[in-house]
């Protein structure tokens, strides 16, 4: 088996409106791939899709070489899902919910549990309909590595997380991988893929834009700089810097974009005393429009 | 502490469990304890007889001058029945849907549980619950005859309570069904009240209205109330009639289950 997730033509419409149209996707086994696209591009409704809770109108979905529709239980069980909306029992305590989900799936391992509840700082012992929509989103993290399984798919599962166990997350998404095992993860935030993932793909409007890796996203990103020096800034300091544009020069102040590794820009402006270094995480959407154009946008 | 959906039901329905099971109990005792006023009452007696047919109909035309009429009429035909109806329907307008609608069906859908065996669990759930709301009215009615000093054949009440409780699955199955087949809860409501309504109103009346006469066969309710249990016995065509209504829909559910989306 060379892809863990393979689809062909898949589709989904509701009524008149196509809610996704011909996604190919081809997910190299043991990677961490990100599925990037705002919100309503159609990400959750192709990983609803692959986890058969809903049928495509076109298409084909193979999960681990197995047909999404004809053999989703068996899928299920090689498979750890969470989506950043998922719902709870909310009556049972996290133990109880787990140990429940563990029997359900007849794989229950109290003490995976156990190490990663440590890891996670959850607490399994109050009711979850109690919990915070982050401790909630704990004990779903729990659920979905708890039995070790091949794929992740994993659906915005950053939501509600703070810093700190985000960091624990992008480590055991690390671990994961590097025991041979592959995640699907889908975003809306780059940096968060950028730190995660070594393929991207883009979706927006339902259509797949690009599928590249992680070092092509490098070469084609764009990162924005607001950079105050304690001279006058002119446009001769960004003089042999690659990918630059959009330059705005406003007495010591240099504002700038940079298409692509940003590493020949950073080596120019250590070259000045610098009082301030600021850079601004672009929106997708930003990202989107710079990358793609307007047509990706849909004529936004 | 769960390791199958129906344990987790059961655990999730205990309260649920307990209330009807108290209301069923304090209801069969009742009315069992009230044949004393009128089952003897030859006022009552007469005075049932001289109602027009049509609202005879309404307690099964049977007449209440014996404990096992009283009590086909009463119980096995009116009040019990109406009362595990209510608990059928509930309980299977939330089996599915209700899990559907809190997001609780794909969570569990997520695991290696298939849509069959989510729904087959629910409907076995089902099952045990209504088995153990009608076990518990047998007793009732047991404890009930003993303080009136009446007695009855211990086998026909339990081939009525057999009855009763394929019955009250009808219900709740048809219910599971509806919404297994819909995922939306006022519409698997607005069927499953409206479908029985209907077959409550045709059974009645085409015992009474000339032109409506036959109408009875299509409705279960012909099954479980016209072989009166209580006094005959099983009728084991009936029950069979009951019993494959009853795979009919479980089937026909699943298939309508399987080809749907699940709502998020």
């Amino acid at each position: 088996m060379v892809s863990a997730i393979e689809t062909l033509g898949l589709s989904k419409q509701y009524g008149k409106h196509w809610a996704i149209r011909g996604v190919e996707l081809v997910v190299p086994v043991g990677s961490v791939y990100g599925f990037l696209g705002p919100n309503g591009a159609g990400k959750t409704t192709t990983i609803r899709t692959l986890m058969n809770f809903i049928a495509p109108t076109r298409g084909i979905a193979n999960v681990l070489g197995l047909d999404s529709q004809e053999q989703s239980a068996q899928i299920h069980s090689k498979v750890g899902y969470l989506t950043g909306d998922l719902e709870y029992y909310g009556n049972l305590t996290g133990r109880q919910y787990l140990a429940y989900m563990g029997n359900l799936q007849r794989q229950l391992n109290p003490r995976n549990i156990n190490k990663l509840s440590k890891r996670l700082r959850a607490d399994l012992n109050q009711k979850i309909g109690k919990l915070s929509r982050g401790n909630k989103q704990k004990i779903g993290l729990i659920a979905a590595f708890q039995h070790q399984p091949e794929l992740l798919i994993l659906d915005e599962p950053t939501s509600g997380l703070d810093p700190i166990i985000l960091q624990v997350f992008v480590a055991m998404v690390g671990e994961h991988q590097h025991s041979g095992r592959t995640t699907f993860i889908s975003s809306h935030i780059l940096a968060e893929v950028e730190q995660m993932c070594d393929m991207v793909c883009f979706i927006n409007k339902g259509r797949i834009l690009e599928s590249l890796t992680l070092q092509k996203l490098y070469e084609k990103s764009i990162h924005e700089f607001d950079v105050v020096l304690d001279v006058t800034a002119n446009r001769a300091m960004l003089n042999g810097v690659r990918g630059v544009r959009e330059v705005v020069i406003n007495g010591n102040v240099i504002h700038c974009r940079i298409a692509g590794p940003v590493d020949n820009f950073i080596k120019a402006m250590s070259k000045q005393h610098v009082r301030s270094f600021s850079t601004r995480d672009l929106s997708l959407e930003d990202v989107f429009f710079k990358m793609y154009g307007k047509e990706a946008m849909g004529g936004v | 502490m769960f390791n199958s959906i129906v344990s987790k039901t059961l655990y999730d329905k205990r309260a649920m469990i307990l209330a009807w099971s108290l209301g069923v109990f304090a209801l069969n005792l009742f009315v069992v304890v009230l044949f004393a006023e009128f089952g003897r009452n030859s006022a009552l007696q007469e005075q049932y007889r001289s109602l027009p047919a049509s609202l005879q109909a309404f307690t099964g035309s049977l007449g209440i001058d014996t404990i096992s009429r009283y009590l086909s009429s009463l119980l096995y035909f009116n009040n019990a029945t109406m009362l595990l109806w209510i608990m059928a329907i509930g309980y299977g307008v939330n089996a599915i849907v209700g899990e559907e609608e809190r997001g609780t069906l794909e969570t569990t859908l997520a695991t290696r549980v298939s849509k069959m065996r989510f729904y087959s669990q629910k409907l076995a759930a089902g099952m045990i619950i209504f088995a153990i709301v009608n076990i518990v009215g047998l007793i009732a009615i047991w404890i009930g005859l003993a303080l009136i000093s009446e007695s009855m054949d211990p086998i026909r009440l339990l081939q009525a309570t057999l009855m009763l409780w394929i019955y009250t699955a009808l219900l709740g199955v048809f219910a599971l069904a509806v919404g297994a087949a819909t995922g939306r809860k006022s519409l698997t409501i607005g069927i499953t009240t409206v479908t029985i309504a209907i077959m409550l109103i045709v059974y009645t009346f085409s015992q009474s209205v000339s032109w409506m006469k036959g109408f009875e066969l299509i409705t279960w309710n012909y099954y479980y109330a016209h072989p009166q249990t209580v006094i005959n016995g099983l009728n084991f065509t009936d029950l069979a009639v009951l019993v494959g209504s009853i795979v009919a829909i479980y089937g026909l559910g699943y298939i309508l289950f399987k080809a749907r989306d699940i709502h998020n």
